[in-house]
């Protein structure tokens, strides 16, 4: 895409994964695997934190706000993701 | 040339006639720019049958990440293209962000990325506010290769980035 709004861009880099991402990515990976999880929470969000969802459902906001006020910790400093049947066949 | 892997999901179905089958969708490890400069986590697939990418509302505004907005309305020769900025039926904004690609095996985070995508309007159900799309463009716009290799035993891939 030749779009003028594209020309200017920030150099891509390389960082080393920091800790926290790590941990944010193996805690989805256990929600988005855990049988409990998958069939208590299907068609919602979830918060997994430590291998545990602190918060859950259907408004990320709400789900985020309740997270922050379970753990302590910033939204955006929480790892949320969606528990549903990923392949749906969806029109573009 | 760093690659990051792919999460290939699988989900299996049966019919009533008793056929077999699984179904693949390919995720990446993505994480967004928020209005504050953090990055936020949010489930994103690649999907080269769709021309541009796609930002849910649960996206954009719930994780309130940092985009600007590139129009409303698509031309064509002239003339305007009304359902070109639809999704779901919902009317979008076409728009421009940037995300980071996470490797977890090779412990790197790339980025910024640059994304053009449709930014829906309104909430849609949560199986389609789930997940953000990277579409053709993306790939076409950072100098991407998408690879995927499948096989009896399932399907692997990787995004292939340009020198860094």
């Amino acid at each position: 895409m030749t779009l003028s709004c594209l020309a200017e861009r920030t150099a891509t880099k390389v960082y080393p994964l920091t800790a926290e991402e790590r941990q944010q990515e193996e805690d989805v990976q256990w929600a988005l695997h855990d049988p409990e999880v998958l069939v208590k929470y299907t068609g919602e969000f979830v918060v997994p934190v430590d291998r545990r969802i602190v918060a859950h459902g259907e408004d990320i906001e709400l789900v985020l706000r309740e997270a922050a006020g379970v753990t302590g910790r910033d939204p955006e400093r929480l790892p949320i993701c969606g528990i549903d049947d990923p392949l749906l066949d969806l029109p573009h | 040339m760093p690659d990051i892997s792919l999460d290939l999901r699988a989900v299996d179905y049966v019919t009533e006639q008793n056929v077999a089958l699984r179904a693949w969708r390919a995720f990446a490890r993505v994480r967004f720019v928020a209005q504050n400069g953090l990055l936020v986590r949010f489930p994103a697939f690649v999907d080269p049958g769709a021309p541009f990418s796609v930002v849910p509302y649960s996206l954009w505004h719930g994780r309130r990440i940092r985009w600007a907005a590139l129009g409303a309305h698509l031309m064509r020769a002239g003339k305007p293209v009304p359902e070109g900025l639809l999704w779901q039926g919902v009317r979008c904004d076409l728009g421009t962000t940037e995300i980071h690609l996470l490797d977890l095996d090779a412990g790197i985070r790339t980025g910024p990325h640059r994304v053009v995508a449709k930014f829906a309007r309104q909430r849609l159900p949560p199986a389609i506010e789930n997940s953000a799309i990277l579409g053709m463009s993306f790939l076409a716009d950072n100098d991407i290769r998408l690879v995927l290799d499948g096989n009896a035993a399932g399907v692997v891939g990787y995004l292939a980035l340009p020198g860094l």
